[in-house]
C-alpha cells in the first residue's frame, strides 16, 4: 500500500486520525485525556513529517517514533501552545526568546534567512567532508501562515480565495481540488465543456511550471542557451494564461461563468512551443553536456521511490507508473500517456519534464474550446469529502470535513510534502557542487508545504 | 523593534497595477540613467521572502532572468544583506520570518531603503490573521515604497522600481 497522507482532526468526545492509503482510509479514535498515536514510520518513512505535524498541531505523543524534533514549531513557539485544537482560538502568541526555552541546539532551526534566490539557505542544512555530502536535512515551515487554521469556520465561498493562494505557481491544481470538494458537496458534475477548460489550464500550468524548472536547471548547468530558450516561453506562457484566464497564473479562473478569452493566441503558442521544442531536443542531443553533467547524479531508486511514497515526477522518473490522469477515461480519449523513464537521476527528471512538456501540448491542442459556458454550484451539503487532482509536482490531496455549512477541518497534503521528505536520500553521497541542481531537479514549493 | 523605524520614510505607494504606458526599452533606459545618477551605475537588491505563495518571486525570478536583459542596468540581485542597497519584502509577514526580518534589517546598510511587492506584505491579499501572521504587518514594518498586485507583474515591479528611484530622498553618489 502508499501511503498518502496521515493526518488529526478535533472532534467534540475525541482525537481523530486519518489515515489515508492508496487501497483504503483508516480512522483511529484517540482520548482526549493522554492522547497518543502509534507512528507508521518503521513502514512508511514518509510518515514521519505527517506525525511530527500531528504532535505540533494537536500534542498528540507519538509512540515508538524515530524523529522527537518539531516540524511545524520553530524553536521560540512556545512548546505547550497546540495551535489546531479547538479551544485554540488566539490570532496573537506570546512568542518566547529562543535562548531562554534552552532547547538542544540539535533540536532547532538554525536562524538565517529563507531565501528565495538562495540555493544554499538556512532551509538545508548540509555536512559535507571532502566536498561530498555526508548528510542533508531540510527545515521547514519557515513561512507558516497557519492556513487550515485560518480556514475553520468559513464558508466554501470564503476560503475558495484563500485556497487559491496557497501556492502560485500550482493555483489551478489546487482550484481544481477545491473544485471538486464544492462539486461533491453540492451533489453536482460540470459539463464536459467546462471540464476540458479546467484540463487546458491545468495542463497550461503543468507546462509552464516545467519550462520554469528547464529554465533553471540549464541556468545551474552554465546552458546559456537553454536558459534563453526556457525563459523565453515561460514568459510568453504566463501571457497566455493571462489571456485565457485574466492573470498571470489563473488566480480565480476556475469560477466557472469566467469565460476563455483569447484562445487563437494560446493555440499559437501551443503549435510554437511543440515545433521549437523538438527542434531543441535534437540539436541538444548532440551537445552531451547536459548529459555529463546530470546522468547518475542525485539519483534515487524505485526501491526508495516507492518507501518514500514519492508522487509525480519523482516517482515516474524512477520507472513507477503513478499519475492521477492515466485513471481518468476523460484524459486518456484526449491523448495522455504517461511519460516514464528509469535513471531516477537528475537526468531522467530533465528529460521526463520535456516529455511532459510534449504531452500537455498534444492534449491543450485537443481540448482548445471557444465555447462559453455558464454553471452555478449548489449549496453545499455537511460531510468529509476528498480530491485527488496531478499537479505539475505530483499528486495532491485536499480533505475537507464541512459542518454546519463551515469547514470543520481543511487539509492539503502537497506532492511537495512528500518529495522534500526524498531530499536527504537523494542527495547523500553527492559532491557539494552537485546540490543546487540536485535540489532543483527536484519538483518541491515550499509555499505549498508550509501552508 | 520595527516599530523604531516605521516613520522614517514617507510611505507611497505605486498608482497603476500592471498598466504600463512607457515602452520597456524606454522604461529601462529610464532607470539605468536613475541608476547610474544614484547609485554610482550599481544598484543591489536581497530580496527577502517572509512568507508568500511565490508569485512574487517567481515573477522576480523572470524579471532578473535573461528574458528582461537587466544585467546591463547596473541592477543585481545579491545574497548577502550586507552587500544591498535595497530590501525587497514579499509576502505575508509570518512569524518565523519575523525573527528573520528583523536579523536582516538590522544588518542593511544606511539610510535603510526597503519595498514592499504585492498585496501581502500589507495585509491586502484575501487572507485572514492568524497566530502564525504578525497582523497588521504595517505596524510592525513600513517600507519606503510599496508595489501593489497580486502577484504584481514583472514590468509593473520595473515601473515601480522606477518610481521609486525617482523618489529616492536618501540617494546619493557612491565614492
Amino acid at each position: 500500500m502508499r501511503l498518502i497522507a496521515r493526518f488529526a482532526q478535533e472532534k467534540e468526545d475525541f482525537f481523530e486520525i486519518i489515515t489515508v492509503y492508496d487501497e483504503n482510509t483508516i480512522k483511529e479514535r484517540l482520548s482526549k485525556d493522554t492522547p497518543s498515536l502509534l507512528s507508521i514510520a518503521h513502514a512508511y518513512p514518509s510518515a514521519v513529517w505527517f506525525e511530527r505535524k500531528i504532535r505540533d498541531d494537536f500534542g498528540i505523543e507519538i509512540l515508538y517514533s524515530n524523529d522527537e524534533r518539531p516540524l511545524v514549531k520553530h524553536e521560540h513557539f512556545p512548546p505547550n501552545v497546540f495551535p489546531m485544537r479547538k479551544d485554540f482560538l488566539n490570532t496573537v502568541i506570546e512568542h518566547e526568546k529562543v535562548n531562554e526555552l534552552g532547547i538542544d541546539e540539535n533540536h532547532g532551526v538554525v536562524t538565517d534567512c529563507a531565501h528565495p534566490f538562495h540555493l544554499e539557505s538556512s532551509q538545508f542544512q548540509v555536512f559535507d567532508k571532502d566536498e561530498t555530502i555526508l548528510h542533508f536535512e531540510m527545515m521547514t515551515f519557515y513561512k507558516y501562515r497557519g492556513i487550515e487554521k485560518m480556514l475553520e469556520g468559513l464558508t466554501l465561498e470564503e476560503a475558495r480565495p484563500i485556497v487559491e493562494r496557497i501556492a502560485a505557481s500550482s493555483t489551478i491544481a489546487y482550484q481544481t481540488a477545491f473544485l471538486d470538494i464544492e462539486l461533491q458537496s453540492s451533489k453536482k458534475t460540470l459539463p464536459k465543456k467546462i471540464k476540458k477548460r479546467h484540463m487546458f489550464l491545468l495542463e497550461l500550468e503543468r507546462t509552464i511550471n516545467h519550462l520554469t524548472d528547464l529554465s533553471v536547471l540549464c541556468q545551474l548547468l552554465n546552458f546559456e542557451d537553454g536558459t534563453a530558450f526556457f525563459v523565453k516561453f515561460v514568459g510568453e506562457g504566463r501571457e497566455v494564461m493571462k489571456k485565457v484566464t485574466g492573470h498571470r497564473f489563473g488566480f480565480s479562473s476556475l469560477l466557472v461563468d469566467v469565460k476563455f478569452l483569447n484562445m487563437d493566441d494560446a493555440y499559437d503558442f501551443l503549435l510554437r512551443l511543440g515545433k521549437e521544442l523538438i527542434a531543441f531536443v535534437a540539436w541538444v542531443e548532440k551537445n552531451d553536456k547536459i548529459l555529463l553533467e546530470t546522468l547518475l547524479v542525485g539519483q534515487i531508486s524505485k526501491s526508495k521511490a516507492v518507501d518514500y511514497g514519492l508522487v509525480g515526477i519523482m516517482a515516474r522518473c524512477s520507472g513507477i507508473r503513478l499519475d492521477r490522469r492515466d485513471e481518468s477515461d476523460f484524459h486518456t480519449k484526449h491523448d495522455f500517456h504517461m511519460s516514464l523513464e528509469e535513471g531516477g537521476d537528475t537526468f531522467s527528471r530533465f528529460n521526463i519534464r520535456i516529455t511532459e512538456i510534449l504531452t500537455s501540448l498534444r492534449m491543450m491542442r485537443s481540448l482548445v474550446s471557444n465555447d462559453i459556458l455558464t454553471f452555478y454550484i449548489g449549496t453545499p451539503v455537511d460531510g468529509e469529502y476528498y480530491s485527488y487532482v496531478e499537479s505539475s509536482a505530483g499528486e495532491l490531496m485536499m480533505y475537507i470535513s464541512l459542518k454546519d455549512g463551515v469547514i470543520e477541518r481543511f487539509f492539503v497534503r502537497d506532492p511537495s510534502f512528500l518529495n522534500a521528505q526524498a531530499l536527504p536520500s537523494t542527495i547523500k553521497n553527492s559532491e557539494v557542487s552537485t546540490l543546487g541542481l540536485i535540489i532543483k531537479s527536484i519538483p518541491f514549493n515550499i509555499s505549498a508545504i508550509d501552508l | 523593534m520595527f516599530n523604531l523605524f516605521k516613520d522614517r520614510f514617507p510611505v507611497t505607494h505605486s498608482e497603476k497595477e500592471g498598466v504600463i504606458d512607457n515602452s520597456l526599452d524606454m522604461l529601462k533606459h529610464t532607470i539605468r540613467g536613475l541608476i547610474k545618477e544614484k547609485f554610482s551605475s550599481k544598484l543591489k537588491i536581497y530580496v527577502l521572502d517572509s512568507g508568500s505563495c511565490n508569485g512574487c518571486e517567481l515573477e522576480l525570478q523572470l524579471l532578473f532572468s535573461p528574458l528582461y536583459e537587466l544585467s546591463f542596468l547596473g541592477l543585481e540581485v545579491v545574497y548577502d544583506i550586507i552587500e544591498a542597497d535595497i530590501l525587497l519584502i514579499t509576502g505575508l509577514m509570518t512569524e518565523n520570518m519575523y525573527v528573520e526580518l528583523e536579523m536582516i534589517y538590522g544588518k542593511l546598510k544606511e539610510p535603510k531603503r526597503v519595498i514592499t511587492v504585492g498585496d501581502c506584505p500589507v495585509f491586502t491579499a484575501p487572507f485572514k490573521e492568524t497566530f502564525a501572521l504578525k497582523n497588521n504587518a504595517e505596524i510592525f514594518y513600513s517600507s519606503s515604497y510599496h508595489i501593489v498586485g497580486c502577484p504584481p507583474e514583472p514590468i509593473a515591479i520595473l515601473e515601480g522600481l522606477k518610481e521609486y528611484l525617482k523618489k529616492d530622498e536618501y540617494s546619493h553618489q557612491k565614492s
